[in-house]
C-alpha cells in the first residue's frame, strides 16, 4: 500500500506552452480588473431585499457621521503661537517638561518658566507654553485659550480631581485637544505593575477623552530632565498636530499677554499708592479683529474699556525664507519677556533690554560668599522684625504639620461626577492630594503613595527643624540656595523674586502672573527631585511677604485705563451661577447679571473659587440659551375663604379677603372648591369685611373650602461681581472669596432667623366629622322603587332560645343510609353533569356546522345574485347602447 | 462706554445704531436755543415705537426735553401696534425699524398707524419696492418678510396702517453688489385716495410720456383705495421703481402736496417730474438707490467677519453722517473708492464703491432652541 501511495506522481505544473500562456493569461486578466463582481456575479447576486436595504442604510449612516457643518477657516496667513496648556497636579513635573520641550526646540536651557513662553518650532508653527497649576482660577482662565492641553499624570499616584475638574471645564468651553502624559514611571520598580498601571490609566484617559486619546509616557529623568528621545518624539508630536477651530476662540478677539509694562509715573503710585494706574499688555491676538477702544474682561482683575490698541512688529517672527528643509540656530527664536528671556523688547516709544539673567547672576554669585551678611541685607525688603512677626515657627516635628492639618478628619469619600475620591496627605508638597477612585483600583493606588510619604519625610522633617532656629535657619537657607544654583541646575526663581521686587508685582494683573507663584512651588519639587539643595518653606513665605506689602497697596487700586497691544483675554466663571465669558461671582438667589453672552456661550458654576476644596470643585456646568433684561418668577399663591350661608348657587364666602378694596381687586375672578366646584367672585360685602359674593356652577355645602389661585411675581436682586483674585498679593491668589451673602454670614456667626410666627407651619388640628344620617323626603320614598326605599324592618337578631329547634341525631343505621344515599345522589349528578357538557359541546359543534352551512348558502345566493345583476346591467346597457344609437340615427 | 452727542439731528441713526451696539447714548442740546425747545411729538413718538419693539431699555428725558439719555435694552419684537406722529410719515419711523427688525428674539408683526404717505419721508411703497429686496439680499428673507399697506393716510390726517412683519436672522450673509447693470423694466404705482380716481390714470398717462422713449417695458399699476381704507385727507403721487438685470432696485416717488400746505400740484406734472427723478436716480446709479444706502451700509457692517462691497451713486448727507455714526459706534471704517466710468460706458454719474469686514455681529437675542 505505501508504495503504492509513493507511486503515485506529481502533478507537474506546466511553464510553457500553449496551456501555460493560457493559464498566465488568466491570471494577469483576473489581477488585472480584480473585480469579483464581473467574474463571478451570481455569487454577488442580491439574496435580501431587507439585508441590502440594512447594508446600505449602515454605510450611509456612518458617511453621514463623518459629515460636519463646514467650519470657515479664518486662521491669519501668519497664525498666532498655538497655546500649549501644561497642566498637572504640582509636583508632577510640568515645569521641567516645559524647560525639556523647550531645550528640544530652541536649543535653550530656560531657569524659570514664569509666564507664557513662545517659540518657534518650525518653518510655519510657533508655540507658546504656558503653564497650569492647580488653581482653579487659572485652570478655567487657560482652559478657554488653550490649543492643546498637555495633561500630566503622576503615574505613581494615579489621577487626581483636578484633572477631571480641568476635563470638566474644557468641555463648557468646547474641547481642546488633549494630550496626556504620564510621569513618574520610574517609581514602578515591579514591571508588571508598571504595565498594569499605564494601561488601567490608559482606559481611564480614554473614557474621560475620547477612546484611543494620545496618551505619552515619560518613562524616567535623566540628571533632572526627561530622556531626550522621549521629549523628541513629544514634540514632533506637538508640532504636527491639526486643530479644530473651537467656536469661543474663532468669534472672540482675545489675547493670552505675554508681557506687560506700567505705564504710571512711579512718583504718583509712590504719593498715592491706590492711584488708578495706566498699564499696557501685549501679546498675539487671536480670535476674530478685535475693535479699538472696546470693552474688555481681564480675567481676575475686571473689566476695563481699551484705550488704544497699537501694532507691534512680532517679537518672536517666523522665519522668512521657506526653501530650506530645517530651521537653523538663530531662527529658532524664543520670547518670553516674563521669565526675562527675549533680550530686547520693543515698545512704541521705548525700548527695553533685557541684560542676560544668568550673566548677571553669575556676577552677583561669585560675590556672594564674601558678602553674605552684606548680601542678605541688600536682599532684605522687611525688616527682621517683620520677618520675625511673619514667619511661622513649628513646634512639631511630626511630618504632619501642626497646623489645622492634624486635626482635620479626612472628609468623608464623596460620589461626585461619578468618580469616588480619597484625600491622600502627602507630605512632600504638604499639601491634601485628593485622588480619584475607580471601582476596582482602591487598593493598588494607597499603596504606592505610602511609599512615597515614606520618602519624603526624610526632607520635610529637616525642614521642620531648620524653622526652629529662625535666624541661623535664613543664613542657612541663603547658603543653601547659592548652593543649588552654583551646583548648575538652572533654578532661579527665588533668586529672580528678590532681584527683582517690582517685576514681581508688576504682572499682578496679567493673567499670567499666577505663573510666579507656581513657579516657587515647582522649586523645592525641581530640587527634590534632582538635586541635594534644599530651601525651606518659612523662607518663601517670608519673602513672599516682603514683596506683598508693596503688592497689596498698590493692588486695591483699579485699573481704569489700559493701555495694550493687541488685546485682552476674556475669561469667565463664576460662583453659584456661573455666567459666560467672564470670571465673575453671583449667588444662588441672584439672577447672574453682567455683559451681554450671545448663546451658545457655556458657563459654569462653584460653590467658591478659594483654596482646593475637599470635594469635586466644579458644581454645574451649562450653556446660554436666551437672553433677558427682565426675568418674570412668580410665586403661587392660593386664598382659602369658607361658605357662611348658601343660596341655590349662590354662597357668601368669608376669611378669604380682609377689606372691601381687596375684594374689589378680585371680581370676576375664578374661584374653585376642592371638591372641583367652579365659580366666580361676584361683588363684596359691606359686613363682615372681605367677605363676598359668590356663584359656582352648582350648590356648595358648608364644609367646602374655596380657594383662589393666583400668582405674585417675585423680584430677584441682581448681582455681578468680578473676581479680581489676580489682584491679591502673589500667594493668595487661590484663596479669593467674596463677600459673604447675609445667609453665610449668619451661618459663620451662628445667627438664627427668628421667624415670623405667622409663617411656621403648625400642626393641622382638625374637628371631627360628623354626618348626619341620609334623610329622604316623604313624597320621593314613595316615588322610589322598592330597592332604593329605605327598609324599616330591623336585622333579624338572634333566634330565642325556644324558637330554636333541637338538633337531630342519627341512629348508625339511619347515618349510613344517608351517606349511601348523598353518595349516590353525587354519583348522579357528576353524571347528569357530564352527559350535559357531552350535550353542550355537541350542541355547539352542531351550531358551528350550521353556520357555516349559513355562510355557504350565503356565498352561492351572493354569487348567483351578481350573476343575475350582471345580466341585467348588461342587458340593460345594451339596451342604452341601441336605444342611444337609435337617437343618433335620428338627429 | 457711552457716546455723548449734541443737537436733535439724526436722532433716528444714534439711536438705532445705540440699540444695536448696545452702547448708551446721550444726546444733549436738542433744539436748546429755539422758542419750542425739546424733542418734537414724532421724536417722542419714535422713541416710544423703541421702546415697544425693546425689552429693559432705560430712557430719560429731562424736563424740557433738551437732554436725552438711552440706555439700549434688548430687542424684542413681537406683535407691536404703534400709533405714529402724523408729523412724519411711518416711513420715518419704518426705516428705523427695519434696521432693527432682523435682530429680534422674536420675529416682529407691527402695525403702524398714521401717515403713509407724505412729500418728506420715503413711502410705504417706495420702501416695499426697494428696502425690502435689498433686504433680501442680505439672507433676511422668507416667507414672513412682508410689508403691506392696509389703509393708505395722506398726510396731514393721516389714518393710514401698514404691517411689517419680518423674520429674524442669527447673522447676515456679507454681499458682493459692485456691477452696475443696465435697466431691465420699470414698475411702479400710482395711487389715489379721497379724490377722482381719473387722478392716477393721468399720472399714469404722464409718466409714461417721458419713460417710453427709453425702455419699453413699463407697467405703472393704479392703486385707488375708498372708504374706510382711504384714511382722512385727500392726495394721490407715484411711485417708479426700476430693476436693473442683476436684480438691484432703484426707486422714485413723488406725491402731492397736502391738502391746505402750498400749492396744489397737477397730476400731470406730477407724473412727469417723478419719471425725471426717477432718471436721475438711474444717472446717479449704483447697486443701491439713495435713499437706502444707510440701510446697505448698515447691513454691511453688521455682516459676518468678511468682506463686503457695494457701489453706491454720490453718498447723500445723511449717508455720510450715518457712516461717521457707525465708525462710532461698531468701530468700522469703510474704503471708499471713487469710480468715475468713462463717457462712453454711459454708466451715469460717479460711483462710490463701499467696502469693509463686518463685525461679526450676530443676534444675540434670538434664543437657540
Amino acid at each position: 500500500m505505501e508504495e503504492k501511495v509513493q507511486k503515485q506522481r506529481k502533478h507537474q505544473q506546466k511553464h510553457s506552452g500553449p496551456k501555460a500562456q493560457k493559464k498566465k493569461l488568466r491570471k494577469q486578466a483576473g489581477a488585472a480588473d480584480g473585480d469579483e463582481r464581473k467574474r463571478n456575479p451570481k455569487a454577488f447576486a442580491v439574496q435580501s431585499a431587507v439585508r441590502m436595504a440594512k447594508t446600505f442604510h449602515r454605510a450611509q449612516d456612518i458617511k453621514a457621521k463623518k459629515h460636519h457643518i463646514p467650519v470657515v477657516d479664518r486662521t491669519p496667513l501668519e497664525p498666532p503661537p498655538v497655546v500649549i496648556v501644561v497642566m498637572g497636579p504640582p509636583k508632577v513635573g510640568k515645569s521641567t517638561l516645559i524647560r525639556c520641550l523647550i531645550k528640544n526646540f530652541t536649543r535653550q536651557k530656560l531657569g524659570d518658566i514664569c509666564g507664557p513662553v513662545t517659540i518657534v518650532s518650525g518653518k510655519k508653527r510657533r508655540l507658546t507654553f504656558m503653564e497650569c497649576n492647580n488653581d482653579i482660577n487659572t485652570m478655567i482662565d487657560l482652559a478657554k485659550v488653550a490649543d492643546l492641553v498637555l495633561m500630566l499624570i503622576d503615574a505613581s499616584f494615579g489621577f487626581e480631581m483636578e484633572t477631571f475638574e480641568f476635563l470638566n471645564i474644557c468641555q463648557v468651553h468646547g474641547f481642546p485637544r488633549i494630550m496626556g502624559v504620564l510621569t513618574h514611571l520610574d517609581s514602578f520598580k515591579n514591571n508588571k505593575t508598571l504595565r498594569k498601571t499605564k494601561k488601567n490609566l490608559k482606559h481611564r484617559f480614554w473614557t474621560e477623552v475620547y477612546q484611543g486619546a494620545k496618551l505619552f509616557y515619560l518613562s524616567g529623568m535623566v540628571y533632572g530632565e526627561y530622556q531626550t528621545q522621549e521629549v523628541k518624539n513629544l514634540g514632533r508630536f506637538i508640532s504636527v498636530m491639526k486643530f479644530r477651530p473651537l467656536v469661543w476662540q474663532t468669534s472672540h478677539p482675545y489675547v493670552l499677554v505675554d508681557r506687560m509694562e506700567d505705564l504710571t509715573d512711579p512718583e504718583k503710585i509712590r504719593t498715592e499708592p491706590k492711584c488708578d494706574r495706566t498699564v499696557s499688555l501685549y501679546g498675539y491676538l487671536r480670535g476674530t479683529h478685535l475693535k479699538n477702544k472696546g470693552q474688555v474682561h481681564v480675567p481676575g482683575v475686571g473689566d476695563f474699556e481699551v484705550s488704544d490698541v497699537d501694532f507691534l512688529p512680532d517679537p518672536c517672527p517666523l522665519p522668512d525664507a521657506q526653501k530650506k528643509r530645517a530651521l537653523n540656530e538663530k531662527e529658532r527664536l524664543l520670547y518670553a519677556p516674563m521669565a526675562g528671556v527675549g533680550g530686547v523688547v520693543y515698545d512704541k516709544d521705548a525700548v527695553y533690554i533685557d541684560l542676560p539673567a544668568s550673566h548677571v547672576h553669575q556676577q552677583q554669585e561669585e560675590m556672594r560668599p564674601t558678602t553674605e551678611l552684606v548680601q542678605s541685607l541688600i536682599d532684605t525688603h522687611a525688616t527682621l522684625d517683620a520677618k520675625m512677626a511673619a514667619s511661622k515657627v513649628s513646634l512639631f516635628t511630626d511630618h504632619r504639620k501642626g497646623n489645622d492639618h492634624t486635626s482635620r478628619p479626612s472628609p468623608p469619600p464623596l460620589c461626585v461626577f461619578r468618580v469616588q475620591e480619597e484625600s491622600v496627605w502627602d507630605s512632600n508638597t504638604n499639601r491634601e492630594r485628593r485622588r480619584v477612585l475607580f471601582p476596582g483600583d482602591a487598593d493598588d493606588g494607597s499603596a504606592s503613595s505610602s511609599e512615597d510619604d515614606d520618602e519624603e519625610e526624610e526632607e520635610s522633617d529637616h525642614d521642620e527643624e531648620s524653622g526652629e532656629d529662625l535666624s541661623a535657619f535664613l543664613k542657612e537657607a541663603r547658603g543653601q540656595s547659592e548652593k543649588t544654583t552654583a551646583g548648575g541646575a538652572p533654578l532661579r526663581k527665588r533668586q529672580r523674586l528678590e532681584e527683582t521686587g517690582a517685576t514681581a508685582e508688576v504682572p499682578a494683573f496679567a493673567d499670567s502672573e499666577d505663573e510666579l507663584e507656581v513657579s516657587e512651588e515647582e522649586e523645592d519639587e525641581g530640587q527634590g527631585a534632582g538635586d541635594s539643595g534644599n530651601c525651606s518653606e518659612e523662607d518663601e513665605e517670608t519673602e513672599d511677604e516682603d514683596s506683598e506689602e508693596e503688592d497689596a497697596a498698590e493692588d486695591e487700586g483699579k485699573r481704569a485705563k489700559e493701555k495694550e497691544m493687541n488685546e485682552e483675554e476674556m475669561e469667565e466663571e463664576e460662583e453659584d451661577v456661573l455666567l459666560s465669558y467672564l470670571r465673575v461671582v453671583t449667588v444662588d438667589p441672584y439672577r447672574p447679571k453682567g455683559p451681554i453672552t450671545p448663546q451658545g456661550t457655556g458657563f459654569l458654576a462653584l460653590q467658591s473659587v478659594a483654596g482646593v476644596k475637599a470635594n469635586f470643585r466644579i458644581a454645574a456646568t451649562g450653556v446660554v440659551l436666551d437672553l433677558d433684561k427682565s426675568v418674570t418668577i412668580v410665586k403661587k399663591l392660593k386664598l382659602i375663604g369658607y361658605p357662611y350661608k348658601i343660596f341655590k348657587n349662590t354662597s357668601f364666602v368669608k376669611g378669604m379677603f380682609n377689606t372691601v378694596l381687596e375684594v374689589a381687586k378680585f371680581e370676576g375672578a375664578s374661584v374653585r372648591t376642592v371638591s372641583g366646584v367652579r365659580g366666580q367672585i361676584k361683588k363684596a360685602l359691606s359686613t363682615p369685611p372681605g367677605a363676598f359674593r359668590a356663584t359656582f356652577e352648582d350648590r356648595l355645602l358648608m364644609s367646602d373650602i374655596v380657594f383662589l389661585r393666583s400668582w405674585y411675581p417675585v423680584s430677584v436682586p441682581q448681582l455681578y461681581n468680578p473676581i479680581t483674585s489676580l489682584l491679591l498679593p502673589v500667594g493668595q491668589k487661590d484663596g479669593w472669596s467674596g463677600m459673604r451673602t447675609l445667609g453665610q454670614l449668619k451661618f459663620d456667626l451662628g445667627i438664627h432667623n427668628k421667624p415670623n410666627p405667622d409663617s411656621l407651619y403648625k400642626p393641622v388640628v382638625r374637628a371631627p366629622r360628623h354626618f348626619n344620617p341620609l334623610h329622604i323626603p316623604k313624597e320621593l320614598q314613595k316615588a322610589l322603587p322598592f330597592k332604593s326605599k329605605p327598609k324599616q324592618q330591623q336585622a333579624k337578631g338572634k333566634t330565642p332560645r325556644d324558637l330554636q329547634r333541637p338538633k337531630v341525631i342519627r341512629e348508625p343505621h339511619e347515618r349510613k343510609v344517608a351517606a349511601l344515599l348523598h353518595a349516590l345522589r353525587t354519583v348522579h349528578n357528576h353524571k347528569r353533569k357530564k352527559a350535559h357538557s357531552v350535550q353542550h359541546a355537541r350542541h355547539k359543534e352542531f351550531l358551528q356546522q350550521k353556520e357555516k352551512d349559513e355562510e355557504a348558502k350565503m356565498k352561492r345566493q351572493k354569487e348567483a345574485r351578481k350573476r343575475l345583476y350582471r345580466v341585467m346591467g348588461q342587458t340593460e346597457q345594451k339596451k342604452q347602447r341601441s336605444s342611444l344609437k337609435g337617437e343618433q340615427k335620428d338627429s | 462706554m457711552g457716546l455723548s452727542y449734541e443737537g436733535c439731528n439724526f436722532l433716528r441713526q444714534r439711536l438705532v445704531l445705540s440699540t444695536l451696539s448696545g452702547k448708551r447714548v446721550r444726546i444733549k442740546n436738542i433744539r436748546s436755543k429755539e422758542d419750542d425747545p425739546g424733542l418734537r411729538d414724532f421724536e417722542a413718538s419714535f422713541i416710544r415705537l423703541l421702546d415697544k419693539v425693546t425689552n429693559g431699555s432705560r430712557i430719560e428725558i429731562n424736563q424740557t426735553g433738551t437732554v436725552l439719555s438711552y440706555q439700549p435694552g434688548l430687542l424684542y419684537g413681537g406683535s407691536i401696534e404703534h400709533d405714529c406722529n402724523p408729523q412724519r410719515s411711518i416711513g420715518y419711523y419704518l426705516e428705523a425699524l427695519l434696521m432693527l427688525a432682523p435682530f429680534m428674539k422674536m420675529a416682529l408683526k407691527a402695525t403702524l398707524r398714521g401717515v403713509t404717505n407724505d412729500p418728506n419721508d420715503p413711502t410705504i411703497d417706495l420702501l416695499k419696492t426697494t428696502a425690502v429686496p435689498l433686504m433680501k439680499r442680505f439672507g433676511i428673507d422668507g416667507e414672513g418678510f412682508d410689508l403691506r399697506v392696509v389703509k393708505r393716510g395722506m398726510a396731514p390726517g393721516g389714518g393710514g396702517e401698514v404691517v411689517l412683519s419680518c423674520p429674524i436672522r442669527r447673522t447676515l450673509k456679507p454681499v458682493q453688489l459692485t456691477e452696475q447693470a443696465k435697466i431691465k423694466r420699470i414698475r411702479g404705482v400710482a395711487y389715489s385716495v379721497r379724490v377722482s380716481p381719473q387722478m392716477a390714470n393721468r399720472i399714469v398717462e404722464s409718466t409714461r410720456a417721458v419713460l417710453n422713449q427709453f425702455i419699453p417695458d413699463i407697467y405703472i399699476y393704479t392703486d385707488h383705495m375708498k372708504g374706510a381704507n382711504s384714511g382722512k385727507s385727500p392726495g394721490f403721487g407715484l411711485t417708479l421703481v426700476a430693476e436693473t438685470q442683476n436684480g438691484c432696485f432703484l426707486g422714485a416717488e413723488m406725491s402731492s402736496t397736502p391738502q391746505g400746505q402750498g400749492d396744489p400740484i397737477l397730476p400731470e406734472d406730477l407724473g412727469r417730474n417723478c419719471a425725471k427723478l426717477l432718471l436721475e436716480e438711474i444717472y446717479r446709479g449704483g447697486c443701491v438707490d439713495s435713499s437706502n444706502q444707510s440701510l446697505a451700509l448698515l447691513l454691511m457692517t453688521l455682516g459676518q467677519q468678511d468682506v463686503s462691497k457695494v457701489l453706491l451713486g454720490p453718498l447723500s448727507a445723511y449717508t455720510i453722517e450715518f457712516l461717521r455714526h457707525v465708525r462710532d459706534f461698531f468701530q468700522v471704517m469703510f474704503k471708499i473708492e471713487v469710480q468715475k466710468p468713462l463717457e462712453d460706458e454711459r454708466k451715469g454719474g460717479d460711483k462710490v464703491l463701499m467696502t469693509c469686514v463686518g463685525v461679526g455681529y450676530s443676534n444675540i437675542n434670538k434664543t437657540i432652541k
